[in-house]
């Protein structure tokens, strides 16, 4: 039978973000929040948030004026040709960058838990052998895997989360606003590494795929509020438990949530297993759906046809990238890189973009088409 | 056989059938001509269209060249008593042609006792078209032209009656072969539920499904596969129900195969599938006739091979696999804990054994303190690493169940008791293996028996073996790796268009209400969507509470 032509209805969308969303990353959040922003870390995130929301709205609005384009093809009408370039390139970039710290943040988990002295060229390698065959397949395939694994993974985590409510002490969050604690000269690093986990940039390379690109706003907006009320549960429960001392000295508060919340269980001793098994798949759908835009922007850049020769291609550069971030302190350095990135990719570029779009409309209006190039 | 890469090609299939019929015609015209090269074609198709002619002893000749050279095809010379004396030659083949039709219906018939008077029989130009109309008294008669037309009639079991002085002939339905009666499948038996079974008559397996449709929209297409085996396959399907493009795909597919013989419905499944060098099937064979018309009421396609009693059903999901029919016999909470039961049993068949070696041997923290160290005592004094006892355990059980099934009824019996229970028992008594790794393997064994259908049991029974040496070499990392590979990979697959994990994947909410368990009745008001059906309501809704008029979608 006839490959059927993929197109993406509202659920779907909705699960693509929260499959790039729900990530490593998300482990290691809640600490990051508290050493920079102490008790009131925890308003960091809806704080965020809104910016996230307002800036996922500009790029499915981007969707709605520009149907059937990725940022790739509108950017070039807009900037012009080299501009334009450079602009998909930024996006292509950011993808490619968030693979390598997703690879060494699963290794990490992996080391510290499951697979104890394992070397990291077997962790590493065999993941990205494994996210690269995931990422030879097509769209469709990865849309439906993301679809089941992530729903597992939401459902193993808020178990976690509700179960360490038993510990919940609401005095944890307070003091709110204490000046002493507060280090909003990093609000944006930290801002840009939410952005980089959340996942909606991704909007800028789906247009061509989506069914009603009238119902794109909604589905985005939906998308990134429902992963800042993930975040804001998840950051208030271990602060809440923890507190913000004990969360600043932790690397995984969230694999400490889940021994905290460990209860004699039949068959196995400690439930934390369960949550970092189901991790690997969050890891696992994050890592294939930003390895499959960066490689669906590279084809669409330089116009490249194989889509599964491109993937292949690129495994030895991911790898070599997840090399270079030896230790902790080199992937949170790279992290914060990265932010910077996503806060450009997510939030300066849709806006810029849809200024440009406006302006070119307006000047269109007045009667110079010359900003409709080609 | 002809390489068949071209299959996977989508070719719409009014044009496929006609790139056929050129091709053979072409062939056919190429042979009749003498053309160098054509003598395969000639051989194969049956040389080229000759007529009949007026001379019974040229169509006789021409029919012993072709056939007639085998000693089980009779050629019974007759003389027809009319005004004036026509001789006539029956040709059928011995015991595939009933002789009590040939006798009492045939050649007794065509005596003309009481008919010599009539007025037809001075009509000699018309002779045959009235034997057929008015003396014999067989339900199918035909009258045919062609001489290439009578040799696979009568190499299916029919009687050709060939008439001096005439350029037609009459093909008669003689068919009566020795056939099985029908009766329940031993490999799919049920305790509640119709206790019938397929036989290998295509013709009867065609009524039982029309004895219990009795729909007029309900189509029997049958088709010929095979160049010398000339095998009949019946499409099932109700028109009004099943997807045109399932139906039209599958007619495509079985006329794109050009093979000498179909032995078994197996032939057709491996050239059909989509996936041809998939693990999985992705056609699923049955025996049971109840199964083949249920699927047919969801709007699949049923294809029933004669010779064998296997039927094939298209489209179908990795699930239904380990659905069996006897789910729709009983209550639904019945059948709900019998799935709940049997896809707990495909985790455990799967998995248990990797998972085993996976906790032993890098997260034994994990398994509760007295049960690892009733591990730990177990396997004291055991001389094999963990990892090879569990594969020697795993062959040894599959060593013993294939030599049961090769084995006749009784003594399979004894062979399954000696080497499952003695044997394991002499071994752990002998300190060769440990207890637990016996109540694992065991266990994995039973766990694999409670899937209904054969094929796909074979397939996990073989994902077994590299499951264990990946959590032998990754542990519990390795294991979650080969499950997203395993996710990814049948994800991938199609059946006939129909995606292979549906309703999971991708998510069809409607059609979950047969899925992990059944919903009743009454709440199945639609069929499954994930067909795409062109009637989409199996029933009215007779929804009686706010709770049954949610679970029926109303």
């Amino acid at each position: 039978m006839s490959k059927t032509t993929m197109f993406l209805n509202s659920r779907q969308i909705i699960l693509l973000i929260l499959g790039l969303s729900i990530s490593g990353g998300n482990l290691l959040l809640p600490g990051r929040v508290a050493r920079v922003f102490g008790t009131s870390g925890w308003l960091l995130i809806p704080a965020a948030g809104i910016i996230f929301i307002f800036a996922a709205w500009i790029c499915a609005c981007l969707g709605r004026i520009f149907p059937g384009e990725t940022v790739v093809e509108f950017s070039r009408r807009l900037l012009g040709r080299p501009l334009g370039f450079l602009a998909g390139l930024v996006v292509v970039l950011y993808f490619l960058l968030y693979i390598p710290v997703e690879i060494r943040i699963l290794q990490e988990l992996v080391n510290i838990s499951i697979l104890r002295h394992a070397s990291s060229w077997f962790v590493s390698g065999t993941f990205l052998l494994v996210v690269a065959y995931a990422t030879a397949a097509d769209f469709e395939t990865l849309t439906q895997v993301n679809e089941v694994l992530i729903e597992i993974t939401m459902i193993v985590g808020l178990l976690v989360t509700l179960f360490g409510w038993r510990f919940f002490d609401p005095f944890h969050l307070q003091p709110v606003f204490n000046a002493e604690e507060l280090n909003l000269a990093k609000f944006w690093e930290e801002a840009g590494m939410i952005v980089g986990f959340t996942g909606y940039p991704l909007l800028l390379l789906v247009f061509p795929f989506v069914r009603h690109p009238r119902t794109l706003p909604r589905a985005a907006v939906f998308a990134v509020t429902l992963v800042v009320l993930t975040y804001s549960f998840f950051i208030i429960t271990t602060l809440g438990v923890f507190g913000r001392n004990e969360l600043a000295g932790q690397a995984w508060p969230g694999l400490e949530l889940a021994k905290a919340v460990n209860f004699e269980v039949v068959i196995l001793e400690r439930l934390d297993m369960i949550l970092i098994v189901s991790w690997l798949g969050a890891i696992f759908t994050s890592c294939f759906l930003a390895y499959h835009f960066a490689v669906a922007g590279l084809s669409r850049l330089f116009n490249l046809r194989s889509h599964s020769v491109l993937t292949w291609a690129l495994a030895p550069v991911i790898y070599y990238l997840s090399t270079i971030l030896t230790n902790y302190f080199a992937w949170n350095k790279w992290l914060s890189y990265l932010s910077i990135l996503a806060v450009f990719v997510g939030v300066v570029l849709p806006l810029f973009l849809l200024l440009m779009a406006g302006l070119h409309r307006w000047l269109g209006s007045s009667g110079n088409p010359g900003g409709e190039e080609e | 056989m002809k390489k068949r890469r071209g299959l996977r090609q989508p070719i719409p299939v009014s044009r496929a059938r006609e790139q056929g019929k050129t091709e053979k015609a072409g062939r056919v015209a190429r042979a009749c001509t003498g053309e160098k090269g054509a003598a395969d074609a000639r051989e194969t198709t049956g040389a080229c269209a000759r007529g009949l002619s007026p001379e019974l002893a040229k169509n006789v000749e021409y029919l012993k060249e072709k056939i007639g050279r085998s000693d089980d095809v009779v050629f019974r010379d007759y003389t027809l008593e009319l005004p004036e004396q026509v001789p006539i030659v029956v040709v059928f083949v011995d015991g595939l042609a009933s002789k009590e039709i040939i006798n009492e219906y045939i050649l007794e018939a065509l005596t003309f006792k009481g008919e010599l008077k009539s007025e037809w029989t001075r009509d000699k130009k018309n002779l045959v078209r009235h034997v057929k109309d008015k003396v014999l008294n067989i339900n199918e008669v035909r009258l045919v032209n062609g001489l290439d037309e009578l040799i696979t009639p009568i190499l299916s079991g029919e009687a050709a009656v060939l008439f001096d002085g005439y350029a037609e002939a009459l093909i008669c339905n003689t068919r009566g072969w020795p056939y099985r009666s029908i009766d329940e499948p031993e490999t799919e038996a049920v305790i509640r539920g119709p206790r019938v079974g397929f036989t290998e008559t295509l013709r009867f397996n065609t009524a039982q499904v029309r004895r219990w449709i009795r729909d007029p929209d309900l189509r029997v297409k049958v088709t010929k596969v095979g160049r010398r085996s000339q095998t009949d396959v019946a499409l099932v399907y109700l028109e009004s129900v099943a997807n045109p493009q399932v139906v039209a795909e599958v007619e495509r597919r079985l006329g794109k195969i050009d093979i000498d013989g179909v032995m078994e419905s197996s032939t057709l499944q491996e050239m059909i599938e989509d996936r041809r060098l998939s693990l999985f099937p992705t056609i699923q064979s049955t025996e049971r006739a109840d199964r083949v018309v249920a699927a047919v009421l969801e709007g699949k396609v049923g294809i029933i091979t004669d010779n064998t009693p296997f039927a094939l059903i298209v489209p179908i999901s990795f699930w239904e696999f380990y659905y069996a029919a006897e789910d729709y016999y009983h209550r639904w909470p019945m059948a709900l804990l019998l799935r709940i039961v049997r896809f707990s049993s495909f985790f455990f068949s799967l998995y248990l054994p990797s998972l085993y070696v996976a906790l032993s041997f890098y997260n034994p923290e994990l398994i509760p303190f007295p049960l690892a160290v009733q591990l730990a005592g177990s396997r004291e004094g055991v001389p094999f690493p963990l990892f090879l006892e569990v594969l020697l355990m795993e062959l040894a059980i599959e060593i013993i169940r294939e030599a049961s099934a090769r084995l006749p009824g009784p003594l399979g019996q004894t062979i399954g008791i000696v080497g499952g229970f003695i044997l394991g028992d002499a071994a752990v008594r002998a300190g060769l293996i440990s207890p637990l790794t016996t109540v694992v393997v065991a266990l994995t064994a039973i766990c694999s028996f409670t899937s209904p259908n054969f094929g796909v049991a074979i397939s996990i029974r073989i994902l077994r073996f590299p499951l264990v040496v990946v959590s032998l070499v990754g542990g519990l990392y390795g294991l979650a790796l080969a499950t997203f590979v395993l996710l990814v990979y049948t994800t991938r697959i199609r059946s006939f268009g129909v995606p292979f994990l549906t309703p999971f994947i991708p998510l069809q909410p409607d059609d979950l209400k047969d899925s992990l368990g059944r919903a009743p009745f009454w709440a199945m008001v639609n069929r499954p969507r994930s067909y795409k059906p062109l009637d989409t309501k199996r029933q009215k809704t007779k929804a009686r509470n706010w709770w049954e008029r949610l679970f029926s979608g109303k």
